[in-house]
């Protein structure tokens, strides 16, 4: 089973039903399959293969979900990179899986082009926005959107299976370069389904579609939603950053279902006066992806004591999405458990030495299931660590470990407890603190840098840089953060700077994060 | 104070903290905020420095995105808001 066999069925099932509906245009369920169609016949005349790597570098639009449908069906996996990402992340992704290539608009080819440095892996750029010849990226043939039009309606005969990769999800990278987590079409199928079935989703339901295309939670309106031949009315980007414009969006647009990270609920219970709004046709709220400050929910269930609130956990790296329904009043172990999974999923919590330990004992939780990832792109060694042949019970299964620590209670229900390692979440972001500490290390005047991670009660983590500087180099945050701006996206950019000539060290060595984050801001 | 003063100042704060990978040394007024790549944390910042510099509070009904098309219309944003006191 693949998913682009979702939108056909919906085709022709709901082909009236509005599957896309954004600044003021409405693209049905027929039109949706029409357009994909003719996307993938145009990326195949252009020489995309199937198992070949298409990337996305653009705003969401129809155009940019469209897109998504098309690579798919010419058998290709999509690579969705930030908007707001620097022109250099997109060329180290870019190159890394070698896309065939490029959907994007024409006011970004002029960045691209120095990017590139003349060297790009792509065969050819669509632009999603223009009706007028686009630049040229790197020499490519630039397509206007509008030769799609002069493509076959119908769906291109390509055959995939659902061994082949639908999407190569990016991600950060601890070692100081993003990771592609390869995905299946098998992986994304069955989180679709079992999220369509969990939320009862179907072709009355509208949803929103806030999540940038590149977070790995818009797969819950993109696929769930397919499936279920539900509408989704995409957010556009000048309206994303205020919570209150985009609230009242979603009343007039009668949403009956929220799938979002916590950060976007605080920003809309901070600025959106929720209260004043009819959300009355909203069932369901689900969060994933950060923890949701247990004050914060219990305001947000007080405000909507009608709709149904679900905590769901997943990772990128194993495609599910489990069910944890909460009732009113939420308690703190809420926001840390980790709900029901699939039936054919496994949740094991083992010790650093891969042995179960026992119930109501911290562990780091593995995951095993048919959507576990593939491995990460072109990273043997990296893969290894993480995918393993694991023996329970004297059986040997395949499961992923999750870097999340957990504990399983008598009464078997799961919590989470922490982080193995550095990783954080940055406005709903998933950050390697490692990768920016690269960065920085990688700029000349630095001989040492360690970020921490500040909490604040209105934004949520807030990233900070102590750093050590070379003997007699000299330099300064402003500086600093424009170098890290040239490759990392916005939220991985620190916003304060302290410099420091020693770092305080552990006995065993290793540096004392912990009275680092004691140290007051100097600005 | 003349509309262009603020103007300036708000210029000042976007070329110097909001550039990103982007030389803005030619970045001015009456160009696109949005064409920058605004995010929440962006916005908010704009809004804190605005707040501090101008002694104004900006209320959350003016989060809109018309009022942060540009540095003009934030300028005129401030300068209504300060009338208004």
């Amino acid at each position: 089973m693949v998913i682009p066999a979702f939108l056909v069925d919906s085709a022709e099932r709901f082909g009236g039903n509005p599957a896309l509906v954004m600044d003021g245009r409405v693209l049905t369920y027929a039109g949706l399959e029409i357009a994909s169609n003719r996307m993938a016949r145009s990326l195949i005349r252009y020489g995309v293969k199937r198992g070949d790597r298409v990337a996305l570098w653009l705003p969401k639009s129809i155009e940019a979900i469209v897109s998504v449908w098309g690579i798919m069906k010419a058998g290709a996996a999509y690579v969705t990179v930030d908007p707001l990402a620097p022109p250099l992340r997109l060329a180290t992704i870019a190159r890394d899986c070698e896309i065939a290539g490029l959907v994007t608009t024409s006011d970004r080819a002029e960045s691209l082009n120095p990017a590139f440095g003349g060297d790009a892996p792509m065969g050819a750029v669509w632009y999603a926005d223009s009706a007028i010849d686009g630049p040229q990226i790197a020499n490519r043939p630039p397509i206007r959107w509008d030769e799609l039009d002069t493509e076959n309606e119908s769906l291109p005969s390509v055959a995939i299976d659902g061994e082949d990769l639908a999407s190569v999800q990016y991600t950060s990278g601890s070692s100081g370069t993003p990771k592609g987590v390869m995905v299946s079409h098998r992986a994304l199928v069955g989180q679709a389904e079992w999220s369509c079935k969990k939320f009862a989703l179907s072709s009355a339901d509208r949803l929103p579609g806030y999540t940038p295309l590149a977070g790995a939670m818009s797969s819950f309106e993109i696929f769930a939603g397919a499936r279920a031949g539900a509408t989704t009315y995409p957010v556009p980007a000048r309206l994303a950053p205020f919570p209150a414009p985009v609230a009242r969006s979603w009343s007039e647009q009668r949403l009956t279902a929220w799938f979002v990270v916590p950060s976007v609920l605080t920003m809309m219970l901070n600025g959106a006066n929720l209260g004043s709004l009819d959300l009355s046709p909203l069932r369901i709220v689900g969060f994933s992806g950060e923890k949701f400050p247990v004050e914060r929910l219990r305001e947000l269930m007080r405000l909507l004591p009608w709709v149904r609130f679900v905590n769901c956990y997943s990772r990128t790296e194993s495609k599910l999405r489990t069910w944890h329904e909460i009732k009113f009043p939420p308690q703190e172990s809420d926001t840390r458990r980790i709900g029901e999974t699939p039936p054919d999923w496994q949740f094991l919590v083992l010790d650093d030495d891969e042995r179960p330990v026992p119930d109501e004992t911290v562990g780091e939780l593995w995951i095993s299931g048919p959507g576990v990832m593939n491995g990460y792109w072109n990273l043997r060694e990296m893969t290894a660590e993480v995918l393993k042949v694991i023996e329970v019970d004297g059986k040997r299964i395949l499961a992923c470990r999750s870097g999340d620590l957990v504990k399983r209670h008598q009464d078997g229900t799961l919590e989470l407890v922490g982080r193995a390692g550095q990783q954080v979440k940055i406005r709903g972001h998933r950050v390697e603190i490692g990768e920016i500490e690269a960065v920085l290390s990688r700029h000349p005047a630095v001989m040492q840098a360690v970020v921490t991670v500040v909490l604040d009660d209105q934004i949520g983590n807030r990233l900070r840089a102590i750093i050590v500087l070379r003997d007699g180099a000299r330099s300064d945050g402003h500086t600093l953060k424009r170098h890290c701006a040239e490759v990392l996206p916005p939220h991985m950019v620190p916003e304060t700077f302290l410099f420091t000539s020693n770092l305080p060290l552990m006995s065993n060595g290793k540096i004392d994060r912990h009275t680092l984050l004691k140290q007051p801001d100097s600005g | 104070m003349k509309i262009e003063v603020f103007e300036t100042t708000i210029c000042d704060f976007i070329r110097s903290e909001l550039h990103g990978s982007r030389n803005l040394a030619a970045f001015g007024p009456g160009d696109s905020l949005f064409a920058l790549g605004l995010d929440s944390l962006a916005v908010m910042r704009i809004v804190a420095f605005c707040e501090e510099e101008f002694d104004v509070a900006i209320p959350d009904e003016d989060l809109m995105p018309d009022n942060f098309e540009n540095v003009q219309s934030l300028a005129r944003l401030v300068v209504r808001i300060k009338s208004d006191k």
